[in-house]
């Protein structure tokens, strides 16, 4: 089978980022991290980048997008971007779990002991969406909303572990957790990062239902009934 | 070459999509989100959320309704606000996709303009220049309509909307979401027996929330005397709200008229759906020798095909959007 041609989107977080690969290989990378830009910016992104690498969209086998969780607006966006090409060009859609995506870029980094990582994307305050996965990528904590406090990692580092931290989340980890088993690497989230999952993802053919897909969002809306009925 | 138009819309929660053919409306389709009824109201976030799994199945019945392929698509007109950002986001983002996909041209449209412009999407529609009263659950405007791109808003609301206003009320005798069409249903039983001030606005503007606090004091005072007041009195209640909410209305209207000299009378938005509403533009119409215009219903409730028809007379002055349009929530 030749390599599939994949337009990767990344807008779970503040980067806007767009990766054209074909196999794991970038192509062209076209991303910018500007709050409240993406709106303006994605297709933008998405057009400069099949220029630079001289294809149509017609051409792509798929597109994947980053699946959240994160912000939820950012994410909208990517999404229903996602979802006006491929319904627009019959082309499928796949969609990467945004921190499985960082999970395994992160892996690249060897620490000479057992290893876990612990990708965090910022949520509100000192609220990060994190999940741990081991060396071989295997999900040891499943994505969660957590309230970061200094013993938040004890558990796994009382085991023995080391833990490699990344994610815009992270910052906020930093002051927290100060033993030396905890390294904080600077990776953000980016397109490219998307691209050996989603070419998995694509030679086993597990693909999104175009239409009834939704990022996964990780907490249920906010809703605040009014008490006052005016009586 | 026939000019094909796809239309989208997602300012608030419906998400809609229509089809156009050279300025006819070949589809309009609308799927509706029940789930706010459990809150009482529309929830940006479940808006936002509802309108991204509903944009494909809404935009693919469109085009089967229409008997149109995608591939016949000459531009693609969104609207750009006012409305919710989440929910126009989606709509956006979505017709933007498209376009670049299929390298097609884009063309916003303001939510407003294309309430006014809805009538055109049946005939016999008004002759320019007309006077426009829209009104719905987020807007009330009287528009003076010269042109499909030339419009001058004389008055608008200061508070809240009229359609506002009627589901307010009806959500404080204890009408279901969105208590605005019990009102009315409730208001056909009636008699206007029960006053209400008129709020003094100079000029063409409206205000409501004033007839709203007026509202909730005369229920307390009244359920004071008699705890089952409301329970005995429903339909007149109704009628005398409504009647009021109306005469504000048409009050404003024919100062609109007299002052302009313009007789050509259309009506627009959701709260057109009105039977007060509805027959005080007839009596008033009647009697002051008006020309008056209420779309189908169809076309007054938030809907893709009024967008699409004003698409098409943009696509046809050549007014087209960049990439890089965002939606505007507030858009004056």
């Amino acid at each position: 089978m030749p390599e599939p041609l994949i337009l990767n989107i990344e807008t779970a977080t503040d980067v806007c980022s767009v990766a054209l690969c074909l196999g794991e290989e970038v192509l062209a990378l076209v991303e910018s991290q500007t709050v409240n830009d993406h709106a303006a910016q994605l297709t933008t992104y998405i057009d400069q980048c099949m220029s630079k690498a001289v294809y149509g969209l017609g051409d792509l086998d798929a597109v994947a997008v980053s699946g959240g969780p994160g912000s939820y607006t950012s994410l909208r966006i990517g999404v229903a971007t996602a979802k006006g090409i491929c319904y627009a060009l019959d082309k499928p859609l796949l969609a990467v779990p945004t921190l499985e995506s960082l999970a395994y870029a992160a892996r690249r980094i060897a620490v000479d002991q057992p290893t876990l990582y612990c990708p965090m994307i910022d949520a509100r305050r000192m609220e990060v969406y994190t999940a741990l996965y081991d060396e071989e990528g295997r999900e040891l904590m499943a994505p969660a909303a957590v309230v970061l406090h200094e013993n938040w990692l004890d558990e796994w580092l009382q085991k023995g572990y080391a833990v490699v931290c990344c994610g815009n989340g992270s910052d906020k980890a930093r002051p927290l957790f100060v033993s030396p088993q905890v390294f904080f690497i600077d990776l953000q989230c980016s397109a490219q990062h998307l691209s050996p999952l989603s070419v998995e993802q694509f030679i086993q053919g597990a693909f999104v239902d175009l239409a009834y897909y939704e990022p996964f969002y990780l907490k249920p809306p906010n809703i605040t009934t009014p008490k006052n009925t005016g009586f | 070459m026939r000019v094909v138009i796809l239309a989208i819309e997602s300012s608030c929660d419906d998400t809609s999509a229509a089809v156009i053919v050279d300025g006819e409306v070949r589809s309009n389709c609308v799927a509706n989100q029940d789930v706010h009824r459990l809150y009482g109201g529309v929830v940006p976030e479940v808006a936002s959320r509802a309108h991204q799994v509903n944009i494909v199945p809404v935009v693919e019945a469109a085009f089967a309704q229409a008997g149109v392929e995608k591939s016949e698509v000459s531009a693609v007109a969104f609207t750009r606000g006012p409305g919710l950002i989440g929910s126009l986001i989606v709509g956006v983002s979505f017709a933007k996709a498209f376009a670049l996909s299929r390298r097609l041209p884009l063309i916003e449209v303001h939510h407003m303009q294309a309430h006014v412009l809805a009538h055109f999407a049946e005939r016999p529609h008004p002759a320019f220049p007309f006077l426009c009263l829209t009104v719905s659950g987020g807007h009330t405007q009287i528009v003076l309509v010269r042109d499909y791109h030339d419009m001058e808003v004389l008055g608008r609301t200061l508070d809240d909307a009229a359609g506002e206003a009627f589901d307010k009320t009806g959500k404080l005798l204890g009408l279901d979401y969105p208590a605005g069409p019990l009102v009315d249903k409730w208001a056909q039983q009636g008699t206007p027996r029960f006053s209400f001030p008129e709020p003094q606005i100079p000029g063409l503007d409206f205000s409501f929330s004033g007839l709203k606090t007026s509202f909730l004091y005369f229920l307390r005072e009244q359920r004071d005397a008699d705890p089952d007041f409301i329970a005995h009195n429903m339909a007149d209640i109704c009628a005398s709200v409504q009647a009021r909410i109306v005469s504000v209305l048409m009050n404003k209207l024919v100062k609109a008229s007299a002052q302009t000299g313009i007789t050509m009378i259309a009506l627009a938005g959701g709260v057109a759906a009105n039977s007060g509403l509805r027959q005080s533009l007839e009596t008033t119409g009647r009697k002051l020798g008006w020309q008056t215009f209420i779309p189908a219903m169809a076309y007054c409730t938030d809907n893709a095909a009024m967008i699409g028809i004003a698409g098409y007379y943009k696509y046809l002055a050549g007014q087209f959007a960049e990439q890089t349009v965002t939606p505007i929530a507030r858009w004056g």
